[in-house]
């Protein structure tokens, strides 16, 4: 079969029955079955499949994903997330889109904490939606900024999906992990002038409402006890990645067990609490492996079938400048995105971009760092961004997912255009982990 | 019939929360292992390949459960926009590829692992393990996915199947 042939069929056997509604793992497992019939010489190649998804599954580097859910679950259903949150809202004073400013402001500091985007989109949206319904909030000021927050877990470690491209990738995880911190923070930045800006030309989008009059350290106080302390977490988190202390699994798990210390210092432990954390944890990670032990053969299969190299070859003779190259990878995974969730786009696209991006010769923790970008966009583009509906999971009832789209749409533009900053200026990507390197 | 299948419902309750319980039995290992190391005393040495079985465990154990409450990721494009009687036949096809493709699996696993018992293969690393045996995880997880398969299949034939209700999470195991 010829090498376009292959990679149609074999693209088309996962594309379409994903898009038919059959599960992501499914429609993995389902074309390795029929390309490793094909491909790998049938019932040898099946039985190559199933020692796959032991090998792909039995690899340590994974083991972060689940610990880092972990830890910002605990702290989540503990209660712990939402007084520091809380804590975050009492220390903004009087000033325009005050709780928008809060949403942006406290998302940063629990994606130090967690990391799932999920998880912080759900805490930020339960604690602050209805406050925000309540003074009258426009849905642009309301929603929006939750949902371009809740990504930023995405990028700023610990990242549960930035673990995940690294040892799927090749990419060393703890530089990844570390080269999304200030690609997050200026994220985090942009969002919070933009609220500024916004609500200052148009003070409408978040009416201003009388708060009780504190002094400055009863403002700061609660920031002291319920938030400073949980950065020490994301200290010990990173820094032990940072020192050469710790591998990314090890720090994850301290990360775990002092999410837990964390609550029974301020007395949150509770048994239901770390029971729910763990119960959802367990969810979300076998969701996750799941996909990845179907997924992993998938690779193989385009590479024994010559798409892989077919392809390649195809690019290499086109002789595309890199930057073309790499603005045309981002486009097809930001229209992706609108369609399916983070993890898949990334197993149905590794495969060809890593070679891609070797064949180019640029820096992988770059690349990285914006393809994780790129999949944080994704999960707020509509119509299928994955937090679009965990946002309609925790709005009031009758908020319309149109409502959603209108919300977080500037904050998508925004995004995107720190994506082509971040491609304009490697620097602000590769000098933390350069640094780190020594 | 039905005893059987509220026996299986509770089953599959207990496997949904082991998944979650083993990821907090690493971390508590790993970390123990990192104090241990650090401050001088002889670390576990097989943690790291305790990890990585854990791993294996729990995503095979778990996704029969996972299957079970709809929660495996699903891109819902086409079927959210479906008429409820077409939505119908498509949920038949769509339950006939999961059971298909887990009996697959089910079958070249046990086939693997077989050959692995046959061969009485040996992994020489910590635990000295009999190959065989993380072989075993994958049919055994995924003839337990082929259960919940079957009977999802059989719901989606049955009278009451016609409506769009997403599968709705069961209750918890506790």
């Amino acid at each position: 079969m010829e090498w376009y042939w292959a990679l149609i069929f074999l693209l088309g056997m996962v594309l379409v029955p994903m898009f038919l509604g059959v599960p992501v793992a499914i429609a993995f497992f389902s074309a390795n079955i029929v390309g490793a019939i094909i491909f790998l010489g049938g019932g040898a190649g099946l039985i190559q499949l199933e020692r796959n998804v032991v090998d792909g599954l039995v690899r340590f580097a994974l083991a972060p994903v689940a610990m880092f859910i972990l830890m910002g679950e605990i702290l989540f259903h503990t209660g712990v997330a939402i007084r520091a949150i809380d804590a975050v809202d009492q220390l903004i004073a009087r000033v325009p889109g005050r709780l928008s400013l809060v949403a942006v402001a406290g998302g940063t500091v629990f994606s130090t904490l967690s990391g799932s985007s999920m998880a912080n989109t759900a805490l930020l949206g339960t604690t602050l939606m209805p406050e925000m319904r309540r003074r009258g909030y426009h849905n642009s000021m309301a929603m929006g900024p939750i949902l371009g927050t809740g990504g930023i877990a995405m990028l700023i470690p610990p990242s549960s999906l930035a673990v995940l491209l690294g040892s799927l990738s090749g990419i060393s995880i703890a530089a990844i992990l570390i080269a999304g911190a200030i690609p997050g923070l200026i994220m985090a930045a942009v969002h919070f002038s933009y609220v500024m800006i916004r609500c200052r030309l148009n003070p409408s989008l978040a009416p201003r409402y009388d708060m009780p009059d504190m002094s400055l350290w009863q403002r700061v106080r609660p920031v002291l006890i319920y938030v400073v302390p949980l950065l020490g977490l994301f200290a010990v988190v990173v820094g032990s990645i940072l020192t050469g202390v710790a591998t990314p699994t090890e720090s994850a798990s301290l990360g775990a067990i002092g999410a837990v210390l964390a609550a029974a210092c301020y007395r949150s432990l509770t048994w239901k609490g770390l029971w729910t954390a763990m119960v959802e944890t367990g969810k979300l990670a076998v969701m996750i492996y799941f996909i990845i032990a179907a997924s992993l053969t998938f690779s193989q299969i385009l590479s024994f079938s010559g798409a892989t190299t077919g392809l390649l070859s195809l690019i290499q003779q086109m002789d595309p400048t890199p930057l073309s190259l790499l603005v045309a990878m981002m486009a097809l995974m930001l229209l992706m995105g609108c369609f399916m969730d983070p993890v898949s786009i990334m197993l149905i696209t590794l495969p060809f971009f890593i070679p891609l991006a070797e064949l180019i010769r640029i820096d992988l923790i770059w690349f990285g760092v914006l393809m994780l970008l790129a999949l944080e966009i994704g999960q707020t583009t509509p119509p299928f961004g994955m937090l679009l509906f965990v946002m309609r999971g925790v709005a009031p009832p009758d908020t319309t997912m149109g409502q959603i789209y209108a919300a977080v749409a500037p904050f998508v533009l925004l995004e995107i255009g720190i994506l082509a900053f971040l491609m304009a200026v490697p620097a602000a990507v590769t000098w933390l982990p350069r640094l780190m390197a020594g | 019939m039905w005893k059987t299948g509220g026996l299986f419902d509770r089953f599959l309750g207990l496997t949904g929360a082991l998944p979650g319980v083993i990821v907090a039995l690493l971390a508590v290992g790993v970390a123990a292992e990192v104090f241990a190391r650090n401050f001088g005393l002889s670390g576990f040495y097989w943690m790291l390949e305790a990890v990585e079985y854990g791993l294996l465990t729990l995503t095979m154990v778990g996704a029969a459960y996972i299957l079970s409450i709809g929660r495996h990721v699903t891109v819902d494009l086409v079927l959210a926009a479906l008429p409820p009687r077409v939505y119908r036949h498509f949920r038949i096809g769509i339950d006939l590829v999961i059971v298909a493709v887990a009996a697959v699996i089910v079958y070249y696993g046990a086939i693997t692992t077989h050959l692995a018992w046959v061969e009485d293969s040996t992994l020489y690393k910590s635990f000295d393990i009999k190959e065989w045996i993380p072989m075993a995880v994958v049919p055994g997880g995924m003839a337990l996915f082929l259960v919940e398969a079957v009977r999802q299949l059989v719901r989606s034939l049955g009278p009451d199947a016609d409506d769009k209700a997403p599968r709705g999470e069961r209750p918890e195991a506790f």
